[in-house]
């Protein structure tokens, strides 16, 4: 992490219906940092990948509930602070695309108002039990006014795009306000900091 | 020794060292047994030993084969490599006596020959000694090569040549880099070299000779398995495999990987089924020797069979000890199980360790309807019970004993999580309620609970009583913090934590400071940064018992799953073979988890409390009714 230390970071979470393939969307995005043959403690930075755009390093912290979605409770807490959401449904899968609504209601209440999101349909690959046409998936996104990629985890296709396109809109959001610059360093202690200043600050 | 040593360039010092390693391979492949140790010991001497560049020189294969024969005459496990084989091996042999010799003189020390000093003879001493005996004279038989007697006259003439020569002369070959540490770091370069050689053949063998003797037959195909070393462990073990071969290599004489076992029966109905699996035993059981064997190998084969029908037993025994749940529901599994076990009473030799086997099912069947009490060893602390029991409030139980209560009810859930659950991701699949029903109802308990923290929260109307309850339940989190009940302490942080509490700025602020530090200590021990490092490293330093937050595991699982196939594609890609590396790592996770639950809780239960919990959990505000409340206590902004 020492080398990004004066380059942004960026904290994204990635949502979606059990199943439709997180984990595999960010095992394939962090390729390059750990085999297959991953170790018994699963490695602990690779939820932290760090990404070239413009000769610029940007840190993305990644972080993925995958397992948990039955602890629904503990969701919320994984918004708070959130840069970027990416909502992940499954284009074989008419439920999960059914929940796309749900994650973004889910957003509204518990993210801050300056979270960026991206829609993926994951598995491409599965082509042939395709569900949910690239249309519907596109119309979905342009009624909330945010990205949208297909992308197959299996394949690695358009991986590494989805993720550049999600930086590429918190880039621009923030070129819009720039009153409120967000400068990585200021963000590098995450839940701690920030909670303490929101909350700390004011009771003593 | 001393021809090694005796060479000034290192190319020859290197050749005459792959001749002698050769020549212990040769004397291991005669059975003779004697020899290798003894040339084994010369190699492992230091002055040889510490010859870097003469070993550098060797090839891989040999160093290999070298490593190979070192692990054979290792003394770990009290020679058990060494005591395997030459049980197994065929006649003529020449065993490594001073062993044997050592195992009497053991026995001499240990036991007096006479008990009590009332002059009884301990008969059992003389028996083990006799066994020896008799292990030693079954060597009788006579090696039939010629006789060279020239090169025996030579070898009898050898001059020995003193120690303190040879050292000399070792250290003016390759003199002492550091005066200290040259032996630590000898050893450290050899193991790094073979290290070295092993990973860059991506664990595979390619010699015929070593590949993987105390696992596979001349008989067994490639085709079906892959076995890779493991360097740090120094043994082998099973990468993957058909469901045929990792069946037959739990069963073989020779294994004796007791985790390899565990590993299987915990994993194995990912991909097989409890049928499958027993009928690959059974059919294991009575496998016909191949009609090509001559009548030594047959006799062999029989002397085998024994030994393989006997672990066949003794797995179905373990498997029944451990995974009983999967012949609960299973009634043609239990009717297989119970002819199967009939048949083999009938064999005279297997009757009494499957009658114990029989004797194991009722015993299970029995143990399954009334729980065992387990004898209470530790004094149990008295429960803080409110003023009245008939009727209270939530604040009326003392925070210490809600979480006593709520730590025995969620270990009674966490307890009745059965490893198969924790399978291919059953508890996010739509028959969840199915595969996983315990962990579905571990995980909605969870919920609840965090909600009805939260729910009594907005039950307040006063800020005053807002900031009591929340104190108070921080308070139960930091008690369930100190009996190590992790999975509360998330629970009650996640229902603190949802959107419509959390919001609640005034009340948050009126928080004493002591108790918002604990809150804030506690969230991020209990945090995701760094894949929960903080959660991890806890409870490894936490004695039992302990619940553990089951999410960090479900996560691990999930991972596990989809970072790794199912099947690997075997050598030459014809089949493809169960990823049992893959079973292994998912089964490391599942006993991590059943470890923890092996250590109860010693607190007394409350039953009057602990219907309250029960009902208060089941009836809380929806999402709605929350903001809504939330909203009341505290205007929206914009």
């Amino acid at each position: 992490m020492s080398n990004v230390s004066d380059s942004l970071l960026l904290k994204l979470i990635i949502i979606g219906r059990s199943m439709a393939g997180k984990s595999c969307i960010l095992l394939r995005f962090c390729d390059n940092k750990f085999e297959s043959n991953l170790g018994f403690t699963i490695g602990v930075d690779f939820r932290f990948v760090s990404l070239n755009k413009n000769d610029e390093t940007i840190g993305l912290q990644i972080w993925d509930t995958a397992g948990q979605e039955r602890f629904r409770t503990i969701t919320s807490s994984y918004y708070r602070d959130a840069d970027g959401v990416m909502i992940v449904y499954d284009i074989t899968d008419e439920n999960s695309f059914d929940q796309v609504d749900h994650w973004f209601d889910e957003i509204s209440k518990q993210a801050p108002p300056s979270v960026v999101k991206i829609l993926v349909g994951n598995k491409t690959d599965l082509e042939n039990k395709r569900k949910i046409s690239t249309e519907r998936g596109l119309n979905a996104a342009n009624s909330r006014s945010c990205p949208f990629i297909e992308v197959s985890a299996k394949s690695g296709e358009n991986v590494k795009k989805a993720f550049e396109m999600l930086v590429d809109a918190w880039t621009e959001k923030s070129k819009q306000h720039i009153t409120k610059p967000r400068k990585k360093k200021a963000r590098q202690k995450i839940t701690n900091e920030s909670f303490e200043k929101k909350d700390k600050g004011n009771c003593c | 020794m001393f021809q090694i040593v005796n060479h000034d360039k290192i190319k020859t010092r290197t050749s005459l060292l792959s001749k002698t390693i050769s020549l212990i391979q040769e004397c291991y492949n005669l059975n003779n047994f004697f020899s290798v140790f003894a040339l084994s010991s010369a190699l492992q001497n230091d002055q040889i030993y510490r010859l870097r560049q003469t070993w550098e020189g060797l090839t891989i294969s040999e160093r290999r084969k070298c490593n190979k024969l070192f692990h054979f005459v290792s003394s770990a496990n009290n020679y058990r490599k060494y005591r395997l084989r030459i049980k197994e091996c065929a006649l003529p042999s020449i065993p490594f006596l001073d062993l044997s010799l050592y195992d009497i003189s053991l026995l001499y020390m240990k036991y007096p020959t006479l008990i009590d000093r009332k002059s009884i003879v301990d008969f059992a001493k003389l028996h083990q000694i006799n066994q020896i005996m008799i292990f030693l004279r079954s060597f009788n038989k006579q090696y039939s090569s010629p006789k060279n007697e020239n090169i025996q006259n030579q070898l009898k003439n050898i001059p020995l040549i003193p120690f303190e020569t040879i050292s000399q002369i070792s250290q003016s070959m390759e003199p002492r880099s550091t005066e200290t540490k040259d032996r630590f770091l000898t050893d450290q370069c050899w193991t790094n070299l073979l290290r070295k050689s092993v990973s860059s053949t991506h664990f595979m063998m390619e010699d015929e000779t070593n590949y993987g003797q105390d696992f596979l037959d001349k008989e067994d195909s490639e085709e079906d398995i892959i076995i890779i070393f493991d360097p740090e462990k120094n043994k082998w073990h099973v990468r993957a495999g058909t469901v045929q071969m990792l069946v037959k290599l739990l069963t073989k004489e020779s294994a004796t990987d007791p985790a390899y076992l565990k590993q299987f029966l915990l994993t194995y109905r990912s991909f097989s089924t409890p049928t499958e699996f027993l009928n690959l035993l059974i059919q294991r059981f009575y496998e016909q020797p191949s009609r090509y064997l001559d009548n030594h190998e047959q006799e062999n084969f029989h002397k085998k069979q024994n030994i393989t029908r006997l672990k066949i037993i003794s797995i179905i025994n373990q498997w029944i000890k451990s995974h009983f749940y999967d012949f609960t529901n299973d009634p043609s599994l239990q009717k297989e199980i119970s002819n199967f076990l009939d048949e083999a009473i009938e064999l005279e030799i297997f009757k009494k360790p499957a009658q114990h086997v029989k004797s194991m099912i009722a015993k299970q069947f029995e143990s399954r309807e009334k729980k065992v009490i387990i004898s209470v060893s530790k004094e149990i602390p008295k429960p803080i019970l409110p003023k009245s029991l008939t009727s209270f409030k939530t604040l009326d139980i003392h925070h210490e004993e809600l979480a006593r209560q709520l730590t025995l009810i969620e270990f009674d859930l966490f307890c009745a999580i059965e490893p198969k659950e924790c399978l291919s991701e059953g508890w996010l699949k739509k028959d969840k309620e199915i595969r996983s029903p315990n962990i579905v109802k571990f995980t909605k308990f969870f919920n609840q609970v965090g909600l009805w923290a939260a729910t009594e929260i907005l039950k307040c109307e006063k800020l005053r009583d807002r900031v009591q309850t929340i104190t108070y339940f921080i308070k139960v989190e930091k008690k369930c913090r100190e009996f190590h009940n992790f999975n509360t302490v998330q629970e009650i942080i996640a229902g603190l934590e949802v959107s419509p509490i959390y919001r609640l700025k005034k009340t948050w602020e009126s928080v004493p400071e002591k108790i918002f530090r604990i809150h804030e200590q506690l969230i991020s021990l209990m945090s995701l940064e760094d894949n929960y490092k903080g959660f991890r490293d806890a409870i490894q330093n936490e004695n039992p018992p302990c619940i553990p937050y089951l999410g960090v595991y479900f996560t691990d699982l999930v991972f596990l799953g989809s970072g790794n196939k199912d099947t690997l594609p075997s050598k030459n890609g014809t089949k493809e073979l169960v990823n049992f590396e893959k079973c292994r790592k998912i089964s490391k996770v599942i006993e991590t988890i059943q470890q923890y639950q092996q250590f109860p809780y010693f607190f007394q239960p409350v039953k009057e409390i602990r219907q309250f919990i029960e009902s208060s959990v089941s009836n809380v505000f929806d999402e709605t009714e929350m903001f809504e409340r939330s909203f009341q206590f505290e205007a929206k902004k914009n």
